[in-house]
């Protein structure tokens, strides 16, 4: 009996010891990601409490529109459809092939036409399960669909768009079936349903990988040109066509990223019609429908350009010739310096500002005009579509253009007559492009950069609608690095040009300089028209005082970015790099991969982390706890700057504050002491991730190829009601990096190759979610245009390319007067060798001295990624406010005693309360009167009553066990 | 008899040293390779338990080499046995959890992070490590039983 009990006691001890060990880990581990626990299952973690409530007072700071989620889901599907059919792009439309006759009967072929690209992976990811084929969409237009076909390609279709990862390189194929065996099995059904052949060429893009350069089954070896499979199943087609087995052929470019489309051209192929239609989110298959059914008449307008070799940009000419043709590289004494896989890779930008069509055109303009060292490009060889270009069903006459200036606000108002003398009704987007004065040697300078664009309503035939886009005054400087040190105008001539597109803007400039294509003998693609073009200023000498201090702020602006520009880094040592010049295209062309090295113990102290911070003796602490009744309602209103703002983070302990900062993983904890609740955030750009109502959105170069900011802002509203439906208050959205390349992993995330664009597309989509109480969080500040390597790529740039390019979004959507975002996330990568997250020059001197940025700046996911470098002291010191990962209130004990430091752990926490308090639907609900509860959730009450219920077996078997053995002893000692 | 309480007296002795040895390496490795761009610093638990229960597994050694020739004291022997075995199973499991930023990226799989072989070997050490622990506490414990079994006051003679 007693050995019984013995036995019994012995596994209640060790079962309960096991146990408690195993349940102690899973809270400990648990706990660390409460924060994204309580997230992902919408737990709350605080509770109102109203003292003494006061039903006269309005605590709906922002109302929804949308109490369910069936509503919102209807509401969303209507707009999703029409930010597709309005985004799309026709490219070409021979012979009126579209729209489609009435009941049309067609075939769909290709994988992607079955298994289309709806969204993405990463940030973007939604659930695709209620996503509307293009079969449904179809029949729902009218049309029939073939269903042999449909039906043969689900089968046989699914999941050959594979991917493979070796290190940083993702190779994406395509995998397309083989025209033969299409055929085989389907031809008998193509003459039943040959009023068209619609042939979808889908392309994946993701997070954490640029699309393959080498490598894939394209016909260059590329994931953007067409496979051979491809290019059999067009040509068997075209000679179906031929036959008179089909009417028509419609190719339909579903990606994010821009398909080469060098295969329009290519003998043999005999495509009728060719769309981009981008991801397409939750019903844009249906937007689809629409256009090809002429229910709507296409408007949408590249916001890329599109191109016949996708390696032609001085981008892709440096990036061809990395190792793996990857843009990130690896210090070539990497390994000799010791460094980690968050420091050893770099990329450099040695285009300078030629990015995208900034390049193209520019370099036609030097050809046009022979300027010495411009070369033999040939322009129509290599653009198919340029940025902005778009056709219609019907055609559009432009006159009357004219600026005026308004000198006391600084606005130049371009105006012009759009007149639809076409057949069908149609709305006509007008692009305003600019051109500043170049000189050799000078700052560069783009032939034409997007200033401004509007678009009429729907016109009927026949009809005239006046159309005035405004440009600022400011958007004539251009950073002069090198001379000035700032902003300068340029002496020269500026010009305003109408355009179809960029190209036809600059024929239209070149025709107001007098140039055409006879007297050019032909190196002009188009005579232009110089009646939509305006010289609208001329400068005699170079301007460097104007734009040297901030519109904004009043802040002096001057070089802060030398620490990017490896030219200019104080510690480059021999390292330097030619970047791409417009005074000698051929001479500065990327001849040979650029070889960089760690020069020196101070470079590695750059790249290395934990730096000192700077003490300051006359700094003065703050003062924590005490406890004066303030409560954070009650400061709503009142400006940042307000004396009661210090009253309520007096309040605060450095624990709370540093709970706040630290632990911001998709939301923050509740502090009840000022009676703040839990906030929550979620990804992403196209759709609330694992949204109650399953809506998505477009890839975002969609809604931007709509040039309709109205529109945008109405999807930034609708994102927002869909986040508030979710209990979410803070959108990780818009993401507003540039399309640098055709092969950036993330262009579904981002809007555009061009900064004027993404900017205007991004601050219309947060004025949209803000206006919902949703805070918006650009995305990712900055230079993130690439995916390989993130963690800690180190990239180089100089600061006219990182002012006027990469950072001019930024500054768009933050300044306050412009698109007054609340909040942005900074990177994974580095600029030049600091964590962007550790710039000071970035976060402090130039978006909130410069800017005057009113929000927060959050860290990119510090909780899975490179948490070596995205580090605490380096953060905070240099203007990070909260960070992406599971904190606690001891996160931040080891810099308590710095006074700087606290400083600005104060103040970030300022930042964050005064975007909450005013601009975040967290608060509504909350009155003066209310008190905030912080709550243990159930499931954390659960896990550490089972540890203690554990230990408490454990601790029983161990006394009884003890107990038996010492009973043995005394009978054992009688 | 004997000769059969002697046998699992050194299958325990020698899974102890095994385990003791591996938990002691392990630690070693762990130190050593510890810090990631992943993990900023080593895990003071991980440290404290695996040296916990390297030092008790050492500690316990000898006694269970040669038995303490009582059934009640070995009864105890046999409880700190999983005692030690404990502490070697909250090193690993501590490990995992020190470990979950790195997890976490794998499993996401968007940044191409795969298992490195230093991962792995540390996982599957600390894991052998208590397995092996509580290998030898079960094999003490049939022994103790055996003691216990041989009757009261009775001298043992492990060999």
């Amino acid at each position: 009996m007693d050995k019984k009990k013995g036995r019994t006691a012995k596994r209640l001890f060790v079962i309960g010891l096991t146990l408690a060990c195993v349940l102690t880990a899973v809270y400990a581990a648990t706990s660390a990601y409460a924060a994204l626990i309580n997230n992902h299952f919408g737990i709350s973690t605080s509770r109102i409490v109203e003292n003494e409530p006061d039903s006269s007072y309005d605590s709906n700071y922002f109302p929804a529109v949308y109490d369910t989620p069936e509503k919102l889901f209807e509401a969303a599907a209507a707009l999703c459809r029409q930010a597709e059919a309005e985004g799309l792009v026709l490219l070409t439309n021979k012979d009126g092939a579209l729209p489609l006759p009435s009941g049309s009967k067609v075939s769909f072929f290709a994988q992607g036409s079955v298994y289309p690209n709806f969204s993405s992976t990463g940030s973007s990811a939604s659930g695709t399960e209620k996503c509307v084929s293009f079969r449904n969409a179809f029949e729902g237009a009218g049309f029939t669909v073939n269903p042999g076909l449909w039906d043969w390609y689900a089968g046989k279709a699914a999941g050959l768009r594979v991917n493979t990862v070796d290190g940083l390189v993702k190779t994406y194929t395509v995998n397309e079936l083989p025209w033969d065996d299409v055929r085989n099995a389907q031809q008998a059904t193509f003459p039943s349903y040959g009023d068209a052949a619609i042939v979808v060429l889908s392309r994946d893009s993701g997070e954490g990988f640029d699309v393959s350069t080498r490598g894939s089954d394209g016909r260059d070896g590329s994931y953007l040109s067409m496979t051979p499979q491809e290019e059999a199943l067009l040509k068997g087609l075209t000679e179906l066509k031929g036959s008179g087995v089909f009417q028509r052929i419609v190719v339909l470019l579903n990606g994010a990223v821009p398909m080469q489309t060098d295969f329009l051209s290519d003998p043999g192929i005999g495509v009728d019609a060719c769309l981009w239609v981008g991801n397409l989110g939750l019903n844009g298959t249906e937007g689809v429908a629409d256009v090809l059914s002429g229910r709507v008449n296409p408007s949408g307008r590249l916001t890329d350009t599109y191109v016949k070799d996708s390696f032609s940009s001085p981008a892709m000419a440096s990036w061809k010739l990395n190792d793996k043709g990857l843009f990130a590289q690896v210090y070539g004494n990497a390994d000799g310096v010791g460094l980690n896989s968050s420091q050893k890779y770099y990329g450099v930008y040695t285009e300078g500002i030629y990015v995208g069509y900034r390049y193209y055109e520019t370099r036609y303009e030097d050809v046009v005009t022979q300027r010495p060292g411009a070369g033999s490009f040939d322009y129509r060889s290599v653009v198919a579509f340029p940025f902005g270009y778009g056709l219609s069903y019907t055609s559009f006459e432009y006159s009357g253009f004219s600026v005026s200036h308004d000198a006391g606000k600084g606005i130049y108002s371009a105006s012009v007559t759009v007149k639809n003398t076409g057949t069908a009704a149609g709305r006509e987007t007008v692009q305003i492009y600019l051109q500043k004065p170049y000189a050799d040697g000078g700052v560069e300078k783009a032939s034409v950069e997007l200033a401004g664009f509007g678009k009429t309503g729907l016109l009927e035939p026949g009809a005239s609608e006046a159309v005035t886009v405004e440009i600022r005054e400011e958007q004539f400087r251009s950073y002069d690095a090198e001379g000035a040190g700032t902003y300068v105008l340029d002496p020269g001539d500026y010009y305003l040009a109408a355009g179809t597109d960029a190209h036809d803007a600059l024929n239209n400039i070149l025709a107001k300089k007098g140039l055409t294509r006879e007297n050019t003998a032909g190196r002009m693609t188009d005579g232009g028209s110089s009646a939509l073009a305006e010289a609208v200023l001329h400068l005699d000498r170079k301007d460097d005082r104007t734009y040297a201090v901030s519109k904004e702020t009043g802040a002096a602006i001057g070089n802060r970015l030398d620490f990017v520009d490896i030219n200019r880094y104080p510690n480059r040592g021999e390292n330097h790099v030619t970047y791409v010049s417009r005074s000698d295209w051929e001479g500065t062309w990327p001849a040979e991969p650029v070889r960089l090295t760690v020069s020196g113990d101070a470079m590695l102290a750059d790249l290395s982390s934990h730096k000192a911070i700077p003490e300051d003796a006359s700094a003065v602490s703050p003062v924590y706890n005490v406890q004066n009744g303030s409560q954070l309602i009650a400061l709503r209103g009142l400006p940042y700057d307000h004396s009661a703002w210090d009253l309520l983070l007096d309040q605060l302990t450095y624990e709370e504050q540093a709970l706040l900062v630290s632990n911001a993983a998709f939301g923050t904890s509740p502090l009840d002491s000022i009676a703040l609740r839990e906030s929550k955030a979620s990804d992403g750009p196209t759709a609330v991730t694992a949204s109650v109502t399953s809506v998505s959105f477009p890839s975002e170069g969609i809604w931007a190829s709509s040039f309709d900011t109205e529109l945008i802002r109405k999807i930034g509203a609708m994102i927002a009601e869909d986040a508030r439906l979710n209990g979410v208050d803070t959108m990780y959205a818009p993401g507003i990096n540039i399309h640098r390349t055709p092969f950036g992993g993330r262009a579904h995330e981002y809007f555009s190759e061009d900064p004027f664009l993404t900017g205007a597309a991004a601050a219309a989509e947060a004025a949209g979610m803000q206006e919902k109480g949703v805070v918006a969080v650009l995305k990712h500040f900055i230079f993130n245009d690439e995916e390989a390597a993130r963690n800690g790529i180190c990239v180089w740039l100089n600061e006219q390319s990182a002012r006027e390019i990469y950072l001019a979004p930024f500054e768009y959507a933050m300044r306050p007067s412009l698109g007054a975002a609340k909040g942005a996330m900074s990177s994974f990568n580095r600029a030049g060798a600091l964590w962007t997250g550790a710039s000071g020059a970035l976060q402090t001197d130039i978006a909130r001295g410069e800017w005057g940025f009113e929000g927060y700046f959050i860290t990119d996911m510090a909780s899975s990624n490179g948490a070596l470098f995205m580090t605490y002291d380096d953060g905070v010191i240099n203007g990070t406010d909260l960070f992406l990962g599971s904190g606690s209130k001891t996160a931040l004990k080891e810099w308590k005693n710095s006074i700087p430091y606290r400083i600005r752990v104060r103040e970030a926490v300022h930042r964050v309360l005064y975007v909450m308090v005013n601009f975040s639907a967290m608060m509504n609900g909350i009155s003066p009167t209310t008190r905030i509860v912080t709550v243990m959730p159930l499931w954390q009450v659960l896990l550490l009553g089972g540890v203690i219920l554990s230990a408490l077996a454990a601790a029983a078997g161990l006394v009884l066990s003890v107990a038996q053995a010492l009973k043995e002893k005394k009978e054992e000692e009688r | 008899m004997d000769q059969e309480k002697g046998k699992e007296g050194r299958g325990a002795f020698v899974l102890l040293a095994a385990a003791a040895i591996l938990e002691a390496v392990t630690l070693a490795l762990y130190a050593l390779t510890g810090v990631s761009e992943f993990s900023q610093k080593l895990s003071l638990q991980v440290l404290l338990f695996s040296v916990a229960a390297a030092a008790a597994g050492i500690a316990l050694l000898i006694p269970v080499r040669k038995g303490t020739g009582k059934a009640w004291s070995d009864r105890l022997l046999g409880l700190a046995l999983y005692a030690v075995y404990a502490l070697a199973l909250l090193a690993w499991l501590f490990y995992i959890v020190s470990q979950l930023n790195y997890i976490a990226n794998i499993a996401v799989g968007i940044d191409g992070t795969g298992l490195s072989p230093v991962f792995v070997i540390t996982t599957v050490m600390f894991a052998a490590a208590w397995v092996l622990a509580l290998l030898s506490a079960r094999a003490f414990g049939g022994k103790a039983q055996e003691t216990s079994g041989a009757g009261e006051g009775e001298e043992v003679q492990h060999g």
